[in-house]
């Protein structure tokens, strides 16, 4: 008698009798075809980089020591960037190529930029006096008249963790969500840290995590895609040609 | 008719064995994947892979594409426009049955509550 599997169930393989989650399959081909985590996580610790070199300004940093620094820096990044992640990638996990985009998805794109190319500059000036006063209040709230909390890595994460409620949620996309919590209630807590403690805002720890929040997002969201992965699919093995 | 008593539609048993299944699962959710990911991602190994690729190919459900990269012979494999066409119809025959067989349940679920000719209430629960 057929097995009633579903799109929503799991089977098991003849070979090992291990169950086949086909959500996983799913979710597993899509991260590895849509990104690599260790790239968002590279171009995470670039813009922590330049984020938080305002607040520690070590001195070697400028003059001549500064600019070779930064040529080998960018170097660095640009050989990791194009060649050295994903060879890696290649050979850890294999290699996907992601699904192209649908006429529909296209038609709404093309829409979407040619209505922000028209109508972007009006509708921006339209809002912004209201972003700023609403803005404005939410730091009145938190006790940073002079906003100096940087607020934008707690609005993304409150942006992911809301984009991810839906139901019913899958196995690993519930863990996804408990991790964009977790990162949600860290940078609110960095956040509003000034209000408990008055002292916080003078810390050069608390200053590096208030100015370089984006680039950790980035880091924490490049290398949890990777453990996931890494966790998803077992090594390689044996070397050499594919079959 | 009876709803209960329509006719169920049967699934393509080509694509129902799990592990072929689950390469089309897999196929289904990117434009192609490479011999070593598909390893990975359904664990089977290098043997029953190949024999699988080859079943499919035949089938004309997947095509196999082998290409040197990086002084390495890929194997890229993606689904035919009939591979998307069967994958799809196979997951919404498969759903069709789970419908059916939990409104067979449904219906049937009163009646474990009646006792059965012979014994008494208390045994019947």
């Amino acid at each position: 008698m057929l097995s009633t599997v579903t799109s929503e169930e799991s089977d098991s393989l003849p070979n090992g009798g291990a169950p086949v989650d086909h959500e996983r399959l799913r979710y597993v081909t899509r991260l590895l075809g849509a990104q690599q985590g260790l790239q968002i996580a590279l171009l995470g610790t670039l813009l922590f980089w330049i984020e938080a070199n305002d607040i520690w300004h070590r001195h070697w940093t400028r003059g001549w020591a500064g600019g070779l620094a930064w040529l080998v820096g960018a170097v660095l990044f640009v050989r990791a960037w194009q060649r050295w992640i994903p060879r890696y990638y290649e050979r850890r996990f294999g290699h996907v190529e992601a699904q192209e985009m649908s006429a529909k998805q296209f038609v709404t794109l093309l829409a979407t930029l040619v209505a922000l190319a028209f109508f972007g500059h009006p509708v921006s000036n339209y809002f912004e006096p209201m972003v700023s006063k609403l803005l404005g209040r939410v730091h009145v709230m938190i006790s940073d008249p002079s906003q100096q909390v940087n607020l934008f890595p707690s609005f993304l994460w409150m942006a992911m963790f809301s984009s991810s409620l839906r139901w019913p949620l899958r196995k690993m996309e519930r863990q996804r969500q408990c991790f964009e919590l977790a990162g949600l209630v860290v940078f609110v807590s960095i956040a509003v840290l000034p209000i408990w403690q008055h002292d916080a805002g003078k810390l050069a720890l608390w200053k590096v995590l208030n100015a370089g929040g984006l680039g950790l997002t980035f880091i924490a969201m490049g290398l949890y895609d990777h453990i996931v992965l890494v966790r998803a699919l077992p090594r390689r093995l044996a070397e050499g040609d594919d079959e | 008719m009876n709803d209960q008593h329509k006719i169920v539609p049967s699934p393509n048993r080509l694509i129902h064995e799990p592990a072929r299944l689950a390469i089309l699962t897999v196929l289904s959710s990117c434009a192609s994947a490479d011999f070593v990911f598909l390893q990975k991602v359904t664990r089977l190994s290098k043997g029953n892979l190949s024999v699988q690729l080859t079943n499919l190919e035949q089938a004309g459900l997947v095509i196999i594409h082998k290409e040197i990269f990086d002084k390495k012979t890929r194997t890229t494999v993606s689904l035919s426009k009939r591979g998307i066409s069967e994958i799809d119809a196979y997951w919404k025959i498969m759903d069709e049955i789970r419908a059916h067989m939990a409104q067979e349940k449904k219906h049937r679920a009163p009646g474990r509550s009646v006792a059965r000719p012979g014994l008494s209430p208390e045994l019947a629960t």
